[in-house]
């Protein structure tokens, strides 16, 4: 615990690197906000719990909506894999219960659920 | 030190320049890279072209009583859109590869700091590389001329060690038509580091390794929004290390001015501040059981207080009071008039005179001193030594030389797109849950530091557990030390004992 500290040794330290450096001093900046967002008061709270789990079928839903291309509500295992949805390619046969050749997003959705359920 | 540049590789491309070396080892014979091009840190800045060239030296470490041979590897690599292959930014890397390994079964870690808009330097020198830059942190006597030594405490033993600047930072830079400010928001900055991995595990045969990302700070910000993407694109992804976390920049109160959240999350650090600096009575004896007694007395006692506060302005009880100030040092004055306490008034306000660090609260020096003018004497104290060490170490070891400045930090901040997933201001918890709901088997370690008032210790749990008390795969490491806890040297080699366990997937 101790706080020993040299002053003299310190002072002559910093004017001779500063001036030896070239690079811009480095200020530590991170993780900061600039001004405008610093003022701003966080007007939701973040998701937890069911409502976190809420979110993330939200954003699976956002997937699939962005590979959905044909607006058919449901998926073939080419479809998600022009879209570069690797779980749907990899998992398709155990997403696609029914063995239809097409996944729905509620599929997907109940697949992931049962999955971290299990873990 | 033990190495010697055996030159591999771009041979015909000209001299480096060698250049003063404050304390570093002679150049060694032989030409490196002498890169061309100039680069630029403007928000508007693109390069025209980008060339893939690096400089590769041959090096060698001693680890654990065992020699070492590796390659350094420092140039460029172009990240490209996966659709359509449009290039979008030339990378700025180190990697540091041990020689003769099996690719398919040796790791990689892939290391970035964050800021946004700090280039990778801080964990590059300071962290698991090959070569450290001495800090005697938390003194404030750092060595000068800096010294850069071989790390004991390296990684390479274990992984294969990808350092690699952000957009703008060091020497990276976007490929017109973008610009770097094209890839200034969290989601477009995760995206081209995506596709920075994939180039980088293209060319040398690599997407088959077990891979792991590393991020400190705004670094784990990005980590988590890469981890959901890697794996939704079925990128290999074993495991993610939070060093120093930000997830949830709405969590964050020493983020805000006035704190308009609640700052129960940084109590915690303010007891192991107070008990630090002598200020605690009785004193503790043991870090990890004070450490327990703050999250306790923080989740039952404050934390409510706090939440009645900031709803209404409900004053808080002297009993209240009176525990604030045997828990944590800080005054009566001070609890009185910021019931919510935010990091900079603790900082400046508890030590008579005296200014704490805000990375490192242990390096507290007079308010009125020169290393106290930026704000922040720890970040003062070691910024110039990184920045002389870095140049050196490029040039002079691994022989890739540039006529640019090389980065630390850009004003990405001024302009950066915070926005995401709806919100003004990024929560990554979402992210990272959605990366465990498509791969269950995904591994986390978060590592913190004690004596960190930038990201504290308490708020990455208590963003963590979003998540549920009990998450397979998630391990949550706290040690004595600041924001970049590796530069203590106590702590150091218990984080590499931790992050060998980690990567090797030994379950403590």
């Amino acid at each position: 615990m101790t706080r020993a500290m040299n002053r003299g040794i310190l002072v002559s330290m910093i004017f001779a690197t500063a001036g030896a450096a070239a690079d811009p001093m480095p200020q530590g900046g991170d993780p900061v906000l600039p001004p405008a967002l610093r003022q701003q008061a966080p007007t939701q709270p973040s998701p937890t719990g069911g409502a976190l789990q809420a979110k993330v079928e939200e954003k699976l839903k956002e997937a699939f909506d962005a590979a959905d291309v044909g607006r058919q509500a449901t998926l073939t295992r080419e479809q998600a894999a022009r879209a570069g949805w690797a779980m749907v390619v990899r998992d398709f046969d155990r997403i696609d219960a029914a063995r239809s050749g097409r996944v729905s997003f509620e599929d997907i959705r109940r697949y992931v659920r049962a999955r971290s359920a299990a873990r | 030190m033990r190495w010697f540049a055996v030159l591999i590789f771009a041979a015909a491309l000209g001299g480096c320049g060698g250049g003063g070396s404050e304390g570093a080892a002679p150049a060694p014979g032989g030409a490196g890279y002498a890169d061309p091009t100039s680069y630029s840190a403007a928000p508007d800045a693109a390069l025209a072209t980008a060339s893939e060239r690096a400089a590769i030296t041959s090096h060698a470490i001693t680890l654990g009583g065992r020699s070492i041979a590796y390659t350094a590897t420092a140039g460029h690599l172009t990240a490209r859109d996966p659709v359509g292959g449009a290039a979008q930014a030339s990378l700025f890397y180190v990697a540091y590869t041990a020689d003769g390994a099996a690719s398919a079964t040796r790791s990689i870690v892939y290391f970035y700091n964050g800021g946004p808009g700090s280039a990778s330097v801080w964990l590059h020198l300071g962290s698991f590389g090959p070569r450290r830059i001495v800090t005697n942190d938390p003194s404030i006597e750092v060595p000068t001329p800096y010294q850069l030594v071989d790390n004991a405490e390296s990684l390479l033993d274990t992984a294969d060690l990808v350092f690699v600047d952000a957009v703008g930072t060091g020497y990276s830079e976007a490929i017109a038509p973008s610009t770097n400010q094209t890839y200034w928001g969290v989601d477009a900055d995760a995206r081209v580091m995506r596709n920075f991995i994939a180039r980088y595990a293209a060319v040398n045969q690599r997407a088959g390794s077990p891979t792991f990302l590393y991020g400190e700070s705004y670094g784990t910000t990005r980590s988590a929004v890469l981890a959901n993407l890697m794996v939704t694109a079925g990128m290999r992804l074993d495991g993610v290390v939070l060093h120093s976390s930000v997830l949830d920049y709405n969590a964050n109160c020493g983020l805000f001015d006035p704190p308009t959240v609640s700052c129960a999350g940084y109590l915690p650090s303010y007891g192991m501040m107070g008990a630090w600096f002598g200020l605690v009575t009785p004193p503790p004896t043991d870090a990890t059981v004070w450490a327990q007694q703050l999250r306790d007395f923080a989740d039952a006692q404050y934390a409510p207080a706090v939440s009645a506060f900031l709803a209404g302005a409900t004053p808080p009880s002297t009993s209240l009071i009176d525990e604030l100030i045997r828990h944590t040092g800080a005054s009566h004055t001070l609890w009185s008039s910021h019931f919510n306490l935010d990091p900079t008034s603790y900082r400046s306000q508890t030590l008579t005179g005296q200014l704490m660090g805000r990375y490192d609260a242990r390096i507290a020096v007079p308010a009125a001193s020169a290393l106290a003018a930026g704000g922040d004497p720890s970040s003062s104290v070691i910024g110039a030594p990184f920045a002389a060490a870095q140049r050196a170490h490029l040039q002079n070891e691994l022989l890739y030389t540039s006529a640019s400045n090389y980065t630390m930090l850009s004003n990405a901040i001024a302009t950066w797109g915070f926005a995401h997933d709806g919100r003004t201001l990024p929560d990554t918890i979402p992210d990272l849950a959605t990366a465990y709901a498509q791969q269950p088997t995904l591994r986390v370690l978060s590592m913190n530091g004690y004596h960190d008032l930038a990201t504290p210790f308490r708020q990455t749990e208590l963003d963590l557990r979003r998540m549920g008390s009990n998450v397979p795969g998630l391990q949550i490491k706290v040690y004595p030390g600041g924001h970049m806890t590796y530069l203590d040297d106590g702590s150091r080699p218990l984080m590499k004992a931790d992050l060998v366990r980690f990567i090797t997937g030994i379950t403590p």
